[in-house]
């Protein structure tokens, strides 16, 4: 079986080539695990079954009451083992990697879970390499490149889902920084504008925008707008309010913040930033009467 | 005075988003309140962090964060360490002058930040980066 060197066996690409290496997987190795694949679509049914069925490690009900998504679960992970015997064909097995951690990480699969149902299944084909080969030392080879590229195998899901999780959470923060603030009239000519989250460029000129648009379609004169739920007051912070805060005055109506906490305010102010431009009126209570004041004048 | 030599026990933040800038202040705040700063004191250690995570996101995009707490006979401090690899300064004593800016902002917070701590090292040079070390002492 060791001659045996199946053509099929692709030479891999660069990133492939290079993660290879790092597990000691040859071309020997991949030609190997390869030539396990008959054996394993024999049995790859009946190792899932008793994965899934065994006492304790899994307790999902038996298939006729498993959802829609269960089965497509259980679908996914039987193609993505069957996989790692493609091993010996390239770029489609890499592609087949990333688009198992992407699976994995969208249905909440995770890694010990992952990791569980593998360990598993290697070691039941190991039980069914011992069986059929002749020669011990034969079969302990044969047992050794499985192990090693399906430890590769292993990571190249892992990475895959890792990214995938990244790639979610950096989208989240994107929705999350672009989230509407709301104008609301609390009477005639007065708004009140509560800030929420973090406010960096991009968010505060949406602001200012949002800000001066209610202004004008409200003939608001005065806005009070509350930095209570801003997650870091700094000087960049300030700066885009004074921006905003400046812009409102140009528009011809007063502004008022509120919410900033008397530490963040001595930190604000020993950093150099001056109160005048801000027109702070400590907390929101204050600040509406403070604007309501504006309004009689 | 403590070696800088690096601590085993500094909390690291990577600051690449704005949303970093919020974990790094967090960090620091949160590690002022366990060293018993006062309630005006860990706002400036976290103003402090904070101004320093800011310049990071603005001017190199990515660079870290490091907060320890430091000790020096019988004083108690914080010290925090922001490195960068992007494009450094020019010219150092223009860029710690009050209202200088090349980003269209207030221009306070290196000058700003070097105000509300007790100890300021800066070294940086064009296109090596910048390395910015305050210590706050309770």
């Amino acid at each position: 079986m060791n001659e045996v060197i199946s053509s099929t066996i692709q030479s891999p690409g660069e990133g492939l080539r290079e993660v290879w290496g790092w597990f000691d997987v040859s071309q020997d190795d991949r030609a190997r695990v390869a030539d396990l694949s008959p054996l394993m679509e024999q049995n790859i049914d009946g190792i899932l079954q008793d994965y899934y069925s065994r006492d304790g490690g899994y307790d999902h009900p038996s298939d006729e009451n498993t959802s829609g998504s269960m089965q497509e679960v259980r679908a996914q992970q039987r193609r993505h083992l069957l996989e790692l015997f493609d091993a010996g064909l390239d770029q489609k097995y890499f592609e087949g990697r990333e688009a198992a951690g992407i699976f994995n990480e969208s249905y909440g699969i995770s890694p010990s879970f992952y990791m569980g149902l593998y360990t598993y299944a290697i070691n039941r084909v190991c039980e069914l390499v011992q069986d059929s080969c002749e020669d011990a030392a034969e079969a302990q080879t044969v047992q050794r490149s499985l192990r090693k590229t399906a430890a590769c195998h292993q990571a190249l899901t892992m990475e895959a889902f890792s990214t995938a999780r990244t790639e979610a959470i950096e989208q989240r923060e994107r929705q999350l920084s672009e989230l509407p603030t709301p104008v609301l009239r609390l009477q005639e000519g007065l708004l009140l504008v509560p800030v929420v989250g973090t406010l960096d460029s991009h968010r505060s000129r949406l602001l200012t925008i949002q800000i001066l648009d209610a202004i004008r379609d409200q003939s608001a004169r005065a806005v009070v707008l509350d930095i209570t739920g801003v997650a870091a007051v700094d000087s960049m912070v300030a700066n885009h309010l004074i921006q905003t805060m400046t812009a409102t005055r140009l528009m011809g109506a007063y502004s008022v913040l509120t919410g900033i906490s008397s530490e963040v305010a001595q930190a604000l102010v020993k950093i150099g930033v001056t109160g005048e431009a801000l027109n702070p009126a400590g907390d929101l209570e204050r600040g509406v009467a403070t604007a309501r004041k504006l309004l009689e004048t | 005075m403590n070696q800088l030599a690096p601590n085993p026990a500094a909390l690291l933040q990577r600051v690449k988003l704005d949303s970093d800038v919020v974990a790094a202040r967090q960090m620091a705040r949160q590690l002022a309140v366990e060293l018993e700063f006062s309630r005006p004191d860990q706002a400036l250690v976290a103003t402090a962090v904070s101004e320093l995570a800011r310049n990071i996101v603005k001017y190199a995009q990515d660079g870290d964060i490091e907060i320890c707490a430091v000790t020096s006979g019988p004083r108690v401090g914080i010290r925090v360490t922001a490195r960068d690899q992007g494009p450094g300064l020019e010219d150092i004593d223009l860029a710690m002058q009050d209202g200088f800016s090349t980003g269209n902002s207030l221009g306070l917070g290196l000058p700003g930040t070097r105000r509300i701590v007790d100890e300021f090292d800066i070294s940086s040079a064009p296109g090596k980066g910048l390395t910015v070390t305050v210590t706050k002492w309770r």
